[in-house]
This record gives C-alpha cells, sequence and structure tokens, in this order.
C-alpha cells in the first residue's frame, strides 16, 4: 500500500508540492487563526528549518553532529543582542545571526577535519556544551541564566510581524527560502562531490575534491541556516536563555532528520513536523517528551533506519514507473 | 619514447611505525604501458596513492620534468594524472552519470564533460542503459566499466590502474586490459598500472617491475619478465 502511495505521489510531484505549499499558504485561515495552533505550526516550521540545516551536515555530507542547537543559540543570541543592544532592525539582525552561525561553524568544521566517527560526534557535543557554557556565563553580553528579554518583534519597512499570522508567513518564507537552497546545493557540482566525500573521502580526494574545503562549506551553510532559525526564534519568542539551546534540543533536532529520513528534504519536513506537533497532542504527558525522542530513535534504527523517506527517491520511481510502461506498450505493440 | 614523463625515486611510505614502500625507484617513458607486480601488502596501491598526493611521502616524484611531491590530489589530477582505484569505488549513492560527472570534477569545460560522458557511453553502451541508475546496483564488471569511464573523464596524460582485474571473472578480465590497450593506442595516454595478477598485467605491458614488500626486487621488459623463472615461480604458478 505505502509503495502505491509513494508511486502515486511520484507520478504527480509538482502537483503534490503544489498542494502542499495551498495548504501551507492556507492553513492559518483553515485554523482561523487559532493562537495555539498558529504558535504550533511557527514552531514546527522552525524546527524544519533546523532539521534541514542538519540533514545538509548529518544526512548529505554524513558527518554525525549533535551539536546543532548551538548555531541555533548563537543565532539567536546574535540577533538578540543586536536587537537590543545596539537597537538593529530585523533585516540587520537576521542575516548577521546567519553569518555569526556560519562562522562558528567554520570553526567547527575546522576542528572536525581532524577527528571522524564517533569521536566527531563528541566533539561536536562538547562543543554544543561549550557554546552554552559560554551563553550562561559571560554575564555582561548574555545576561546569564537571566537571559535576554524583550527582542523586538520582527520588522521589515514599517511592517511589523506582531500577530502570529504574519509571522506564520515569514517564517514560511524563510523554509521556502531554505529548501530550495538546500536543494540547489545538494543537486549541484558540489552536491555530488559531497555525497562522494560520504561515500569514500579517500576516492573523493583522488577525484581530485577538495574534501576539506567541500566538508567545511557543508558546515558553515548549515550552521547558518542554523543561525537564521535562531535569529528568527529570538524575534519570534521575544525571549531567550540558554536552556533553550542545550544538548536536548540538539537531540531533538536529531531525532526529527532520523525520523524523516536522512538526506531527503521532504523527509526532514515531515520528521520535524510530526515531533513538533505528536508532543502537543500528548501534552497530558508532557514529561514523557524526552521518552518519545528516544524511542523515536530506536524503533527508526530497529524497524528503518533510513527513516521515513530516506530511502524513498521520487525521480526513480518515476524513472521505474516510465520503464514500466514503457515496456507494457511494447509489449502490446507486438501482440 | 624515450621520454620520461614520469620518474619515481627513492620513495617511501611509512603507516606509523610499518615503512609500507622502502625507497622505491622507476620511470614510465611516453606512451608506455608499465606494470608494477606485486602480491597483496607489497605497497602497490600506497605507491599510487603516493603519486596522487593521498598519502604522505618522502622521496621524488618527476612528472614531467616537475617535482609534484607534496602536491595536493586536485593539483596532481589537474596537472593529468588519474588514478582509477582498486576495487573499482565508484560512488553507489550517485547515479552512473553523476558518477561519470565526478570524474571530471576539476574540469570546468563543459564541452570536455560532454564529450568525457559520451566516450563512455560509447565504450561502454551497458553505460548508456544504466545512465540514471544508482552505481551501487550494477554488477562488478559495470562498475569497473564506470570507474574506466569516469578516470577518462578528464582525458588524463598519465592513467593509473589499481588492480583492475580484482574481483573481475577472468573473460571481463581480458576485456579489460585489452581495453586499457586501446585506450593508450587511441587516446595516447601513458598507463601505469599495478596487479596481482601477474600474468594478464605482462602480458599487456610494455615493462614491468617486480615489487616485493616494498622494495622493487627485479625489472625489465615485460616479455622477459613473464619467461623469467623467477617470476614464475613466485607469481605465475611455477608454470
Amino acid at each position: 500500500m505505502l509503495s502505491k502511495l509513494e508511486n502515486a505521489i511520484a507520478k504527480h510531484q509538482p502537483q503534490v508540492i503544489a498542494a502542499f505549499f495551498v495548504l501551507a499558504l492556507a492553513f492559518p485561515m483553515i485554523m482561523s487563526g487559532s493562537s495555539y495552533v498558529m504558535n504550533i505550526s511557527v514552531m514546527a516550521l522552525t524546527y524544519v528549518i533546523l532539521t534541514l540545516s542538519l540533514n545538509l551536515v548529518t544526512g548529505y555530507l554524513g558527518t554525525t553532529n549533535l551539536g546543532q542547537a548551538a548555531f541555533f543559540g548563537v543565532g539567536a543570541y546574535t540577533s538578540a543582542i543586536l536587537a537590543t543592544k545596539l537597537g538593529l532592525p530585523f533585516l540587520l539582525t537576521l542575516p548577521l545571526a546567519a553569518v555569526m552561525a556560519g562562522l562558528v561553524g567554520m570553526l567547527l568544521g575546522f576542528i572536525t577535519l581532524r577527528v571522524s566517527g564517533r569521536y566527531l560526534s563528541i566533539v561536536t557535543l562538547g562543543f554544543c556544551e561549550i557554546a552554552r557554557l559560554i551563553e550562561l556565563n559571560w554575564y555582561d553580553l548574555t545576561n546569564g541564566p537571566l537571559g535576554i528579554m524583550n527582542i523586538p518583534a520582527p520588522k521589515i519597512f514599517g511592517f511589523t510581524f506582531s500577530n502570529l499570522m504574519s509571522k506564520y508567513y515569514l517564517v514560511l518564507v524563510l523554509v521556502i527560502l531554505v529548501v530550495i537552497v538546500v536543494s540547489r546545493m545538494t543537486q549541484s557540482r558540489t552536491g555530488r562531490a559531497i555525497s562522494a566525500i560520504k561515500s569514500d573521502e579517500l576516492v573523493a580526494d583522488v577525484m581530485g575534491i577538495n574534501v576539506k574545503k567541500t566538508k567545511i562549506l557543508v558546515f558553515v551553510v548549515a550552521s547558518a541556516i542554523a543561525g537564521l532559525a535562531g535569529g528568527f526564534y529570538a524575534h519570534y519568542i521575544s525571549f531567550i536563555d540558554p536552556t533553550s539551546f542545550n544538548y536536548d534540543k540538539s537531540i531533538q533536532i536529531m531525532s526529527m532528520a532520523i525520523l524523516g529520513g536522512m538526506g531527503s528534504i521532504p523527509g526532514s519536513i515531515i520528521g520535524a513536523i510530526i515531533l513538533t506537533v505528536l508532543p502537543e497532542l500528548l501534552r497530558d504527558f508532557v514529561l514523557l517528551r524526552q521518552v518519545l525522542y528516544g524511542v523515536v530513535i530506536v524503533a527508526m534504527v530497529l524497524f528503518r533506519p533510513t527513516g521515513l523517506l530516506g530511502s524513498v527517491n521520487f525521480k526513480h520511481i518515476l524513472q521505474r514507473l516510465r520503464f514500466h510502461e514503457m515496456k507494457a506498450k511494447e509489449g502490446t505493440a507486438h501482440e | 619514447m624515450g621520454n620520461k614523463i614520469l620518474e619515481v625515486s627513492g620513495l617511501s611510505v611509512h603507516y606509523g611505525m610499518i615503512k609500507a614502500v622502502r625507497g622505491v625507484d622507476f620511470y614510465v617513458e611516453q606512451g608506455e604501458i608499465v606494470s608494477l607486480i606485486g602480491a597483496n601488502g607489497a605497497g602497490k596501491s600506497t605507491i599510487m596513492n603516493a603519486i596522487m598526493g593521498v598519502v604522505p611521502m618522502e622521496g621524488s616524484v618527476q612528472w614531467q620534468g616537475e617535482e609534484i611531491a607534496g602536491w595536493k590530489p586536485e593539483r596532481v589530477v589537474k596537472s593529468g594524472i588519474t588514478l582509477c582505484p582498486e576495487g573499482r569505488l565508484i560512488f553507489p549513492e550517485l547515479t552512473v552519470e553523476q558518477n561519470l560527472r565526478i570524474g571530471a570534477y576539476t574540469v570546468k569545460d563543459e564541452a570536455q564533460i560532454t564529450r568525457g560522458i559520451e566516450r563512455a557511453y560509447t565504450l561502454f553502451p551497458r553505460l548508456r542503459e544504466r545512465k540514471d541508475q544508482m552505481g551501487g546496483t550494477l554488477s562488478g564488471g559495470e562498475q569497473q566499466m564506470l570507474a574506466i569511464g569516469r578516470a577518462l573523464m578528464t582525458e588524463p596524460k598519465l592513467l593509473m590502474f589499481d588492480e583492475p582485474s580484482m574481483g573481475l571473472a577472468p573473460l571481463v578480465v581480458r576485456d579489460i586490459f585489452s581495453l586499457i590497450r586501446e585506450i593508450r593506442d587511441e587516446m595516447h595516454m601513458t598507463i601505469l598500472l599495478v596487479e596481482q595478477n601477474a600474468k594478464q598485467a605482462l602480458k599487456m605491458a610494455d615493462r614491468g617491475y617486480i615489487l616485493e614488500t616494498g622494495e622493487i626486487t627485479m625489472t625489465d621488459k615485460a616479455s622477459v619478465l613473464l619467461e623469467s623463472d623467477q617470476v614464475r615461480a613466485a607469481y605465475l604458478g611455477g608454470l
């Protein structure tokens, strides 16, 4: 049954994408702007961005990163500090959040070139912890455990995104932007290089691919995307403190990517949405939230290691279908 | 002929405490096919990787009169040397065509890329049929075809093969070796190859070197090596 659904989607890919797009656009209207639903939706879309960014490093490049929340935090703190201390406008703080996270990502990228496998995971984990400790202890800059309050709502050319619906559309635009960047990047010449490095670094090297440069590029772009999510989040939620960007958050993002499927853009989107909405539906068991993430990771690793959509390549399904159709036609022609 | 396009002298490689290659000297002349013959662990692959700049080495590698020891792989590839690596090692998650494009990663000229893809499909029509298939789904022989097609993408002056016969059926091995000769003759390339399959490799080559535990113990014309009692005893099953 599942494969029939996959076939149907593969055949009508543009229509399916268009339908999702229309649904995303009309969603606030359908929900008649219920603030509870809109809040969750905005968070879900923020997580979509974060999951896509992690997917770039972990899914496409194959580098397990347990510190993606750190870049989310760097972005959030950058835009919060710039907005509250220097009074910079949203149109500057958001890109600067991405730039800052990208620079920090470059740093981590250089460090990770020297280690691989599980050692690398530990380095990223430690990195996330260092970022949190800096946020917690650099009192003058970050206000320590008290966090930063009164971060202004996003404002572009005099228009303030004050109500939830406008913030929803703002983050939707960011999601679309990030989807375009990730899909362009992974389908380009660089994307092929990334895939080659994931398969075999040595052979990629022999092909003349600059492995170090490519790896760092991926780290920079992925971190910048996470930073962008952070920049938006700070302005959206208006209050940030170090607890929002700790190790738990990294694991949360990782479980979304694992559920949706590594190396799949639709997978990242679906994984992030499911794992944002599901805990809300199970509100009565709020203490079990972390358990849920754990169960998801274990279950996926056991039963479907490639995630919901990680092994589903609609392009290839379509090719297979076309091939069968062609064969069928030839068959009837001979009769 | 008579023009040493590649001259390696005193090449040594250590892996930690272990000396994998100990001061190897050899050369390849323009248009030649040269075989390095050796058993498992003799250091054959290490030599190729050292020339490519993937493993750190000591000694000198003169390529077209220029010292290239210590160059990064990217620069070595751009200078006209391509390695077709051991065990085929195509990229399983990329399609056949994407694999070919990866081979041309250092090539900026779109016309050359198109020409390379077309060349691979003409040499191996099977690849054209499977151009959108994932590399990992190809058979062993097809993967070797893809690896060769991919290596030709850069239109190298020196093409190095690391055990092209590995894991292939004897008939396929013969095809691959005769193809390598064809490539040399028609594309005017110079070929250096390392092999365990001494008989086939020496039959095809102009000259050969025998490598034992990281040292060259013998060198001569391939036809002479084929007749040599010592080589026969060690590599040709005493035939």
